[in-house]
């Protein structure tokens, strides 16, 4: 018990001391989880306004496989990424695999089907009525349009932050992919360790297998923290677009 | 002048045909009214006009231009110029002047224009200062009327009102026809659908009797009302004496026609043989004073016993009177007072050659 108390202490310690290891390693989580996460969002939602406002074939397939990839297990997303991008593989020419930016592609792979699918579903759900409304008062195609993605606005929100909490809390894909690497430099306050593909998800059970709880318990901090800002983020949206009890 | 005209307009869901071969006109400023029982087509109509649906055939005009015609941004022009109000309102989410100034923002209307006509529209539905309440918590009363001040911001040429009034209480329904008054003094065109025939009667200036996808007749309130051409119209319109009967004598400008046991002089001309519908309206009975001798003026003399006598509202007494014809009579209260009416008494009464009506079934 006391050790954990320890733990918890001297984390803190870490954490307000901004360490330049666990800063480094919180810096890279950001980066890479939020850069998949707007580039999902980029990529997905002029996506779901086409599977909403058009009918093309295969549409309902295509929307079962979206739906499907939104319970790809991370780790198989992470090895498929990894034999396409690895020195042998058909994209390893790139020289991608353990970067930043083939984190980026696994992560964005994670949170593109969630993101679809919730907007589509968002989306789907403005009544027709709605639709209709904005016609008979003159509305042109794409201003109905874009007062039918404004009436979604919430669930669309949503389901980026669905993507965001998967690509935070994953371990799998950014491991497999990445590497966890870190390394170390001389300065003047002598070695420093710092991360290059490792982030706060990856980092904790390698800290906790050495045995270096108060790490472990830091960048567990420091994860919660950005959990509990992702959810007051969705509250103050709610609030904000006033369509929390309308659309749930 | 006119401004709308639908020709032959037809539409089918599949095997149903929903309409079939409407055709109307409307002029500029005018109010007509679509009166029918629900699923008579009234709302597909409307949205068809409004062109959120297409018709399966026939041609829709719009100041002589041909709406199926026209695609892209002419159209958009046209629809622009009409606006509906659908029977539930949806209010989009966000501030009652956001859901005012959509119709303005799409048509690219300077925002200081935008705050001045929508303040003026919500003062003319009574709603001055409601700009910054959400629109999503109004009552239903509110927002009907927001929804009127939705469509009359934009100072449509043709509004297209479905069923305004059908989940209104009476004292929103008067408020809803203030509003309705208002648009015509405006110089907008009106068509409001219906199933109330008070409603009709007492707002159009044409009266469109709608059945079963079928126009049954056009006419002025008092067309409508005293010369119903069909059973159903009459029905609808509150001629509840419908008798089934088969002309014996046919004459010029009169006829003869035997209900059951009686013969009735009715204005009108059917060849003699055929059966036909005769009907009058309740008002049109007229109760006889026994008291004096009767005069030769009075036609289709007839006898009966008063069964019950209910109160219609206002000053009007409904008689039920059994006899040789079931019939219901409007009178006047006072009138059955100084007669001394009572349940159970006999009574005279005429069934006047010019108001009884021969129908088509």
């Amino acid at each position: 018990m006391e050790y954990l108390l320890e733990g918890i202490q001297r984390a803190l310690i870490l954490l307000f001391s901004f360490d330049p290891y666990v800063m480094s390693t919180a810096k890279v989580q950001l980066m890479v989880s939020s850069t998949a996460v707007i580039l999902a969002t980029l990529a997905a939602l002029p996506l779901a306004v086409v599977f909403c406002f058009r009918d093309f074939p295969l549409k309902s397939f295509l929307l079962t496989l979206i739906n499907t990839g939104m319970g790809l297990p991370p780790v198989v997303v992470g090895l498929v990424v990894f034999v396409f991008f690895m020195r042998k593989g058909p994209l390893g020419f790139l020289e991608l695999i353990y970067t930043k930016e083939i984190m980026v592609i696994a992560q964005f792979i994670l949170a593109f089907p969630i993101i679809l699918s919730v907007s589509i579903s968002a989306i789907n759900s403005v009544p027709l009525s709605i639709r209709e409304t904005a016609v008979t008062l003159g509305a042109g195609g794409r201003d109905v349009m874009l007062l039918v993605l404004r009436e979604a606005a919430f669930g669309i929100i949503t389901g980026i932050l669905a993507g965001a909490g998967r690509v935070f809390a994953e371990v799998g894909a950014i491991l497999t992919v990445g590497g966890n690497i870190a390394y170390s430099v001389a300065t003047e306050q002598g070695v420093v360790t710092l991360s290059k593909t490792r982030t706060l998800s990856t980092a904790i059970p390698l800290e906790t297998s050495k045995g270096d709880i108060s790490n472990a318990i830091a960048f567990g901090l420091i994860l919660l923290l950005i959990t509990f800002m992702l959810n007051l983020l969705t509250n103050y949206l709610r609030r904000r677009y006033r369509i929390g009890a309308a659309q749930a | 002048m006119e401004l709308l005209r639908l020709e032959q307009v037809s539409k089918r869901y599949g095997q149903r045909e929903v309409l079939s071969g409407i055709s109307l006109s409307l002029s500029q400023g005018e109010l007509l009214t679509l009166l029918g029982p629900s699923g008579a087509g009234k709302t597909t109509l409307m949205r068809i006009i409004n062109l959120l649906e297409h018709p399966s055939s026939g041609r829709i005009f719009f100041r002589g231009r041909d709406l199926l015609q026209l695609s892209g941004e002419e159209l958009l022009e046209v629809r622009r110029r009409m606006v509906m109000v659908f029977q539930k309102p949806v209010m989009f989410s966000g501030s009652v002047y956001y859901n005012l100034a959509f119709g303005l923002r799409v048509r690219r209307v300077p925002e200081q224009e935008i705050r001045r006509r929508v303040k003026e529209a919500l003062e003319l539905v009574g709603m001055q200062g409601y700009e910054d309440r959400d629109a999503r918590t109004l009552s239903g009363g509110e927002a009907q009327r927001i929804a009127f001040a939705r469509a009359m911001v934009l100072e449509p040429e043709l509004v297209l009102l479905d069923e305004p009034t059908t989940s209104l209480d009476p004292v929103m329904e008067g408020r809803v026809h203030e509003i309705i008054a208002k648009m015509r003094e405006r110089g907008m065109t009106i068509i409001l659908t219906t199933h109330k025939q008070h409603e009709a009667l007492s707002l159009g200036d044409r009266i469109a009797v709608l059945r079963g996808g079928r126009l049954q007749q056009v006419g002025s309130p008092k067309e409508v009302v005293y010369s119903p051409r069909t059973r159903f119209v009459a029905e609808f319109t509150g001629m509840c004496n419908i008798y089934e009967g088969e002309v014996v004598e046919a004459g010029g400008e009169e006829c003869r026609v035997k209900v059951g046991e009686v013969v009735l002089s009715i204005r009108g001309s059917a060849p003699a043989g055929e059966r036909v519908c005769v009907g009058i309206r309740p008002e049109d009975v007229m109760l006889i004073r026994t008291d004096v001798p009767l005069s030769r003026r009075h036609r289709n003399l007839l006898r009966g016993v008063v069964r019950e006598i209910s109160p219609q509202g206002g000053a009007m007494l409904r008689l039920h009177i059994s006899g040789s014809l079931e019939v219901l009579a409007d009178v006047p209260r006072h009138v059955v007072e100084k007669m001394s009416i009572r349940p159970g008494g006999e009574v005279v009464y005429s069934l006047k050659a010019s108001c009884l009506r021969l129908l088509e079934d």
